[in-house]
């Protein structure tokens, strides 16, 4: 759906749209008084404005406003009278002749006095005489009522100048000049007026969204994706009835590899393809009962009916720290450890390897392994557990063939089809452990034990190519990868 | 390993499909790497150096594919050639083992399949050729007896390819191959040579051969020589590389090879009699074969066997086989010979209940909270370089753990802070963290020490506008994270930081 920007126009706040009606109806009002005509707080008044002014609907003018106000003798006068007035009211009682000092002890101050008796003469309704050396003050005619009186009955209030008529402007005048009657403030007021845009906009009935603009990206914290995918796969390995066992990267190389039957002058362990620790030894990396039926094992076979590797054991080479280069190493001393005659346990780890780092191989990755024991497990169990755990990553199609791995037999290889890239791809290795590697243990029943690189799931569920990039951590990629892809 | 399509089927005793073929390769335990119109690369695991030429594989499926029901065994017969091993070889490399192979004719494939065996033996079972080595030499021009001895270094003859003497000091120093393998015998002052009647040298092993003993195009009879710290990996060696030969169809006739103590007869060809219970065999596949069933997936897996009684089987492993050890891998050949992909998967019975270490569940939930407070988790190594540490201004990396020799600089030192990491993810994504108003990692790894100590680190970095917004943003990480601290199975270290986005180039 296309929407035509000018149309529709610029998008309106329901307030916006209260307070430019009430302009409409009204321009030029202040803040107080839109509020008082539309009802909404002061403060939401000011808000709205200051959207209506960005976007160009209404202008502020600030106008500037004497207003004038009584002070204390102002407000006296406007209760009782002016003083020519009192003066005026005064001699009338007295029969319009009244002694000068009775006024100014009497009625007024003698200030007010000197001023009402002023005007009074220069109005001729007084006369001022001596007699007997006393002097008289006579009432010689009417004082109606002055401009100066009616101005002043009217300020009960303040009143902005320019409310004042041109008659009460000049009594405005003459009050002003005496001192203490009135008082002329300079105030400032702001005024609110539309603009051409503002009189003219159209203002829709109901709130409206602009679904056109783009709203603010908010991003959520995220686990890194391979985090969240191996979370999935423990799911799946507890959903299968295993327990999760963990142990240390840093290993001897007697778990590492002679434990799992690994001959001593094996490539795989060579400093050029394991990470051996510099100047680091273990004490003693097992029990000595231990290392002499792992000794046997290897020379000749000792108690399992193997040959063995038919060679010279060397103690000292198994003392040697090595980053483990696979999950197996926990897995065997598990072994080792509890002796089951039934388990199900996994373990998902960081491994490593002396190797260069290219798109599909990094130093360090994480494993992930499982192993089952029983008295009656069978390799076509591990092709069914197997199964049963590609499933549940959603990977249907699985083919198995012979492979090998010095420390299972018999071993397999599986492959699942990927749907995204429609192909076979080579994924979890698996076998019974030899009696070579378990016996010497103490485990008596056959274990199946299946393991693969975690990276290569997490790159095909994520469609990544280069196994590096899981560790880039591009940001943009850790917020924005879709959660279930 | 390379294989024609052509050449192979030539080898086969039946008809079979270049798809089939593509189809069956994988379930001898073989990968196919690489399917070109002429040919297949093919990668065949380390225990099974017959597997290295065509004629190894020619000879799995012959008897996989039905095409061969039996076969005869090697014949190895008598040469009267006698090889004297002197005392002087004990201290540098004391065994040796040969064979003659008469009447081969080998085109140009057939001969880059046999070098490339012998590549693959010296790289293998030969462990870089430290273990194992073996010279393929024209036995028309040699003069037995043939005599093994150490010799100082000034002894001097013309090396494979050369045009004049050397001595063994310049070919160690000045060649290629040389410099490459001088290794294995440094330390003596003796050096293996092998020369016959006539003074000829066949050989300088496990370095090179003499040039006068070659091999050319109407070479028919081979003097194949296999030199050896151990000897039963000299024997093995010998095996594979005889019955390929045999198989290219050359005549194998033994060697007197006499030692001070000893006398040797190689090759030995015989096989070697493994038992088998049937029931082992059934239990460990899940499958219900009788004795005729499991003989018969031996035969495909060309291992003759027969029965004694209804559970027991006697095989009889050809001895270039010597990668069976123990009667579990005649129940891997019985597997193959079946054919996995006719074994259907079955789910083990038994009830099991599942569960999450405590650990891993605690920081689970740790990690729940902090992406609640909007926090990115990032991934990075354990093992770190010198650069990362000393851009975060470490000065204690003298006495952090290294690894030996690592191939890559980047991964030199087993990391102790996750901060150092940190850091250099920030630096490296400048321009992201500043174009966002908040911005922040967390990062989780476990590190094991041998003490079995464990313990788990996160490191937490945040850029935000101001100093204010990010102290505000770690107070409730800082809660999160003490509350965390009061499980009591649980060691941890936690560090926080936070960096004002206005610091330069943070």
């Amino acid at each position: 759906m296309e929407i035509d920007k000018a149309e529709s126009g610029i998008p309106l706040h329901k307030l916006e749209k209260q307070i430019l009606s009430v302009l409409r109806e009204k321009d030029g009002l202040n803040f107080a008084e839109i509020g008082a005509k539309a009802q909404i707080k002061v403060d939401q008044v000011r808000r709205a404005i200051e959207w209506l002014k960005t976007k160009g609907l209404v202008t502020e003018q600030t106008i500037k406003e004497g207003i004038i106000e009584l002070l204390e003798t102002g407000k006296g006068a406007s209760r009782n009278g002016l003083p020519e007035r009192r003066l005026h009211n005064f001699l009338r009682e007295r029969g319009g002749k009244v002694q000068l000092n009775e006024i100014t002890s009497k009625v007024l101050s003698s200030d007010e006095a000197s001023a009402a008796l002023g005007i009074a003469r220069g109005s001729k309704w007084i006369e001022i005489k001596k007699e007997n050396g006393h002097t008289f003050v006579h009432l010689r005619g009417e004082l109606s009522p002055t401009p100066e009186e009616e101005l002043i009955s009217t300020l009960s209030s303040p009143r902005r100048l320019s409310t004042l008529t041109n008659k009460e402007r000049i009594a405005y005048t003459s009050l002003a000049r005496r001192p203490g009657f009135v008082l002329e403030v300079t105030s400032k007021e702001v005024k609110i007026k539309l603009t051409k845009g503002g009189q003219s906009i159209l203002i829709e009935e109901g709130d409206e969204i602009n679904v056109t603009a783009p709203p603010p990206m908010i991003y959520s914290g995220r686990k890194h994706p391979l985090q969240s995918f191996m979370d999935e796969v423990k799911e799946i390995f507890v959903s299968l009835g295993f327990e999760e066992i963990v142990g240390p990267l840093v290993q001897s190389a007697f778990w590492n590899f002679d434990a799992l039957f690994t001959p001593q002058d094996h490539p795989a362990r060579e400093i050029q393809d394991t990470f051996y620790l510099r100047d680091l030894k273990v004490v003693s990396p097992a029990s000595p009962d231990l290392l002499d039926r792992v000794a046997s094992v290897h020379q000749d076979g000792g108690a399992t009916g193997s040959r063995g590797w038919g060679y010279r054991w060397n103690k000292d080479l198994t003392s040697r720290v090595v980053m483990r280069t696979h999950t197996t190493a926990v897995t065997v001393r598990y072994l080792a450890d509890k002796m089951p005659e039934e388990a199900r346990v996994f373990s998902v780890g960081r491994v490593f390897r002396n190797e260069k780092v290219t798109f599909k191989n990094l130093v360090e990755f994480h494993q992930i392994e499982g192993i089952t024991v029983g008295s009656r497990v069978t390799l076509r169990d591990i092709m069914g557990l197997l199964t049963r755990f590609y499933e549940r990553l959603g990977m249907k199609k699985v083919k198995f063939w012979p492979s090998f791995f010095p420390y299972t037999e018999p071993s397999l290889q599986s492959m699942v089809y990927n749907e995204k890239f429609s192909k076979w791809v080579e994924l979890c290795g698996m076998g019974i452990f030899r009696p070579e590697v378990t016996r010497p243990l103490g485990v008596k029943n056959p274990v199946l034990a299946w393991g693969g690189g975690l990276e290569r799931l997490v790159m095909l569920r994520y469609g990544l190519d280069d196994a590096r990039y899981l560790y880039e951590n591009d940001l943009e990629w850790l917020r924005g990868v879709p959660l279930c892809p | 390993m390379t294989v024609y399509f052509d050449r192979l089927k030539s080898m086969l005793d039946g008809e079979i499909s270049r798809e089939k073929l593509i189809d069956t390769i994988p379930y001898l335990g073989l990968d196919i790497e690489e399917e070109a119109d002429k040919y297949l690369r093919i990668e065949y695991n380390p225990n099974r150096p017959d597997f290295s030429t065509d004629y190894g594989l020619a000879r799995a499926l012959n008897s996989f594919l039905g095409f061969q029901k039996s076969w005869d065994d090697y014949t190895v017969s008598h040469s009267g050639v006698v090889v004297n091993v002197d005392k002087s070889v004990a201290k540098v490399r004391p065994y040796l083992v040969a064979s003659l192979v008469s009447g081969v004719d080998l085109d140009e494939e057939s001969i880059r399949q046999i070098i490339s065996m012998q590549e693959d033996i010296h790289n293998g079972i030969g462990r870089r050729r430290r273990k194992v080595s073996i010279g393929i030499h024209n036995f028309e021009v040699l003069k037995p007896p043939i005599d093994y001895l150490a010799l100082e270094s000034d002894f001097s003859f013309t090396p494979l390819h050369g045009t004049e003497e050397k001595t063994i000091a310049e070919i160690l120093a000045r060649t290629d191959v040389g410099q490459e393998y001088a290794h294995i015998l440094s330390g003596s002052k003796l050096y293996p040579i092998l020369k016959d009647a006539g003074g000829t040298v066949l050989s300088f092993p496990p370095i090179i051969n003499g040039n006068a003993t070659k091999l050319t195009g109407v070479t028919r009879n081979l003097f194949i020589e296999v030199t050896a710290t151990d000897l039963n990996a000299a024997k093995d060696a010998l095996s594979v590389m005889v019955t390929a030969l045999a198989d290219a169809g050359g005549e194998i006739s033994d060697v007197a090879v006499k030692y001070r103590d000893k006398n040797l007869v190689t090759p030995d060809l015989r096989p070697q009699s493994f038992v088998l219970n049937l029931d082992y065999a059934n239990s460990l596949l899940g499958l219900e074969l009788d004795a005729k069933q499991a003989i018969d997936c031996l035969r495909r897996s060309r291992i003759p066997a027969s029965s004694e009684g209804d559970r027991r089987i006697v095989a009889s492993v050809p001895r270039y086989r010597f990668d069976l050890l123990h009667e579990v891998d005649l129940v891997e050949e019985i597997a193959i010979g079946y054919g996995v992909n006719n074994m259907k998967p079955t789910f083990p019975e038994g009830a099991f209940s599942g569960a999450r270490e405590r650990g891993q569940i605690v920081i689970g939930k740790l990690k729940d909270c902090l992406s609640g407070l909007g926090l990115v988790e990032v991934l990075t190594f354990s093992l770190v370089s010198r650069e990362i540490l000393s851009n975060a201004n470490l000065d204690n990396m003298d006495s952090m753990v290294r690894v030996t020799d690592a191939k890559t600089a980047e991964h030199e030192i087993l990391r102790e802070s996750l901060l150092p990491s940190m850091f250099s993810v920030l630096s490296r994504r400048t321009i992201a963290f500043w174009t966002q108003s908040v911005l922040s990692s967390v990062c989780a790894t476990d590190s094991g020490t041998l003490t079995k100590t464990r313990s788990y680190s996160f490191a937490l970095v945040l850029t935000m506008p101001t100093t204010s917004t990010s102290i505000a943003l770690i107070i409730p990480v800082v809660v999160v994270v003490r509350r965390v601290k009061k499980s009591p199975t649980f060691a941890f270290k936690a560090r926080l930081n936070s960096l004002p986005s206005t610091a330069p180039g943070v």
